[in-house]
């Protein structure tokens, strides 16, 4: 019944932060997702969701799901603590639901936090160990991880080091390992979009000073774990001599280097659980460690952007749906795929030659002769919107 | 170890994929073995995708010739997803539906 009532009281906690994330809009890389839009990752993921896309609240049906996965993987925690004393264990769980990266991230509609969830169950697997029986399984989920996002690759070492401890025959282990690593660039071969994505987020840092690029990586590391977590987590990996965890934590802050983006921080949290797993005496003082874990979350959390308004796309998009007209809609200038996200017509980029076909028109730049082709302005919204009359 | 039933799965899905991947990479083979060709469909794509209004992630390339290159263009939103089949002349660079062709 204790149980129960805590798994509950972790629900309410994920919708809450569900329905925070949910404020706002679909971000374009949410709605990529949402869409089954054929890029930057592999499709398994996106294309689950895409087959909830007939629901009427399907993005926050995902937010929670997502959410979920994050704070309910605290029972995952737990029992990756059970040597523990249960002050230490219950502190580690503290830890794991008081993280920015929880808090900020878990209703994110993003592959990073899938991501994250699969290097936490790498990281199980290699401390727990005992994998001999199941290495099939493991091939399995390394194969799922990495279609599911190629970032899956920075926990790499870690399934190396599954793999090496369970002592099977290394040609086998190999393969294993390499194979779902030839498909997944047989993948991107065969998708040119996402080919090009990928050179273009592996250059988008192409020409900072390397001093702000660590810097950035090094707040990144602190904020995913609220600076307590993080710094135990790190302090364990080096004590306890995890080589693995410890490259595979070099490899996350070189890819935040090369290519940071706000919803990276999360995959660095699987690293840092495993290594207070691996060396629990860095939860000494763990009561004061909680306590000031808590203090840090709360202090991110009060002086943290909160965006209870909708986004462009959402309230001029409401506008146009509601049109009783067919056509498309014409979008002039730069816009992301949260546009196409709330659009029920086909989305094109303004043309001229296309208004024939246009019910509506969305200037987010100057749209050259929309005014004298029988098109009227909605009136009272902040973005320029043109409806057939 | 290669008799688990756990290892025929992984066999079988890993062979399934590339089976997949492969038959798709042979269409796209002009591409990579011909730079100029590359750079000239690469050429074309943009210039019919900047006329035509379309964004890019909704094109996929279905089929290449030395003479033409069959284009898929999809519309992404919430439901069902209007697609549609052009071919694109390589040396001309008009349009026309698969349809008309």
């Amino acid at each position: 019944m204790r149980r129960l009532l805590i798994i509950i009281g972790i629900e309410g906690y994920a919708v809450l932060l569900a329905l925070y994330r949910g404020l706002g809009s679909v971000h374009t890389d949410e709605a990529k997702y949402l869409l089954n839009i054929p890029y930057p990752h592999p499709p398994l993921a996106r294309a689950v969701m895409n087959m909830t896309e007939a629901l009427p609240y399907q993005e926050m049906f995902w937010r929670i799901v997502f959410a979920t996965l994050l704070t309910q993987a605290v029972w995952l925690v737990a029992r990756m603590a059970k040597q523990f004393t249960p002050e230490d264990r219950l502190t580690l769980c503290g830890l794991w639901i008081f993280c920015a990266s929880v808090l900020f991230q878990s209703g994110t509609v993003m592959m990073a936090v899938l991501t994250a969830m699969q290097g936490l169950v790498f990281v199980w697997l290699l401390l727990r160990g005992g994998n001999e029986r199941y290495l099939g399984w493991i091939a399995l989920f390394w194969l799922a991880s990495l279609f599911t996002a190629y970032q899956a690759v920075l926990y790499l070492p870690i399934v190396i080091a599954i793999f090496w401890k369970a002592k099977t025959n290394p040609i086998h282990s190999a393969l294993a390992i390499g194979i779902p690593l030839v498909l997944v660039a047989m993948y991107v071969a065969s998708n040119p979009l996402a080919a090009a994505s990928f050179i273009n987020a592996g250059e988008q840092n192409v020409g900072q000073p390397l001093i702000d690029l660590l810097r950035i990586s090094t707040v990144s590391w602190l904020w995913a774990g609220s600076v307590i977590l993080s710094v135990v987590g790190l302090l364990g990996m080096l004590k306890s001599k995890q080589w693995s965890l410890i490259l595979s934590f070099i490899l996350v802050f070189a890819f935040h280097v090369t290519s940071y983006r706000m919803y990276y921080p999360v995959l660095f949290l699987p690293l840092l659980v495993g290594g207070v797993v691996a060396y629990p005496r860095v939860l000494r003082n763990s009561a004061l460690l909680l306590a000031m874990q808590i203090i840090v979350a709360t202090y991110v959390f009060a002086h943290s952007e909160l965006s209870f308004y909708e986004t462009g796309a959402r309230t001029a998009m409401r506008q146009v749906n509601q049109l009783p007209n067919k056509g498309i809609v014409l979008i002039s200038g730069s816009f992301g795929h949260g546009w196409q996200y709330e659009s029920n017509s086909p989305v094109l980029r303004y043309r001229p030659s296309l208004l024939s076909k246009a019910k509506a028109v969305v200037c987010l730049e100057e749209c050259l002769g929309v005014s004298s082709y029988g098109f009227y302005q909605i009136e009272n919204i902040p973005q320029e919107v043109w409806v057939r009359k | 170890m290669l008799t688990n039933y756990q290892w025929h799965i992984f066999w079988v899905i890993c062979t399934t994929i590339s089976v997949v991947l492969v038959l798709r990479l042979r269409i796209l083979m002009p591409l990579y073995t011909n730079p100029d060709f590359r750079s000239r469909t690469q050429a074309l794509i943009q210039a019919t995708a900047a006329r035509e209004g379309w964004l890019l992630s909704g094109i996929s390339i279905d089929h290449i010739s030395q003479d033409n290159t069959r284009l898929l263009y999809r519309s992404f939103l919430r439901g069902e997803d209007p697609q549609s089949c052009y071919n694109v002349s390589l040396t001309t660079g008009t349009l026309s539906s698969c349809d008309d062709f």
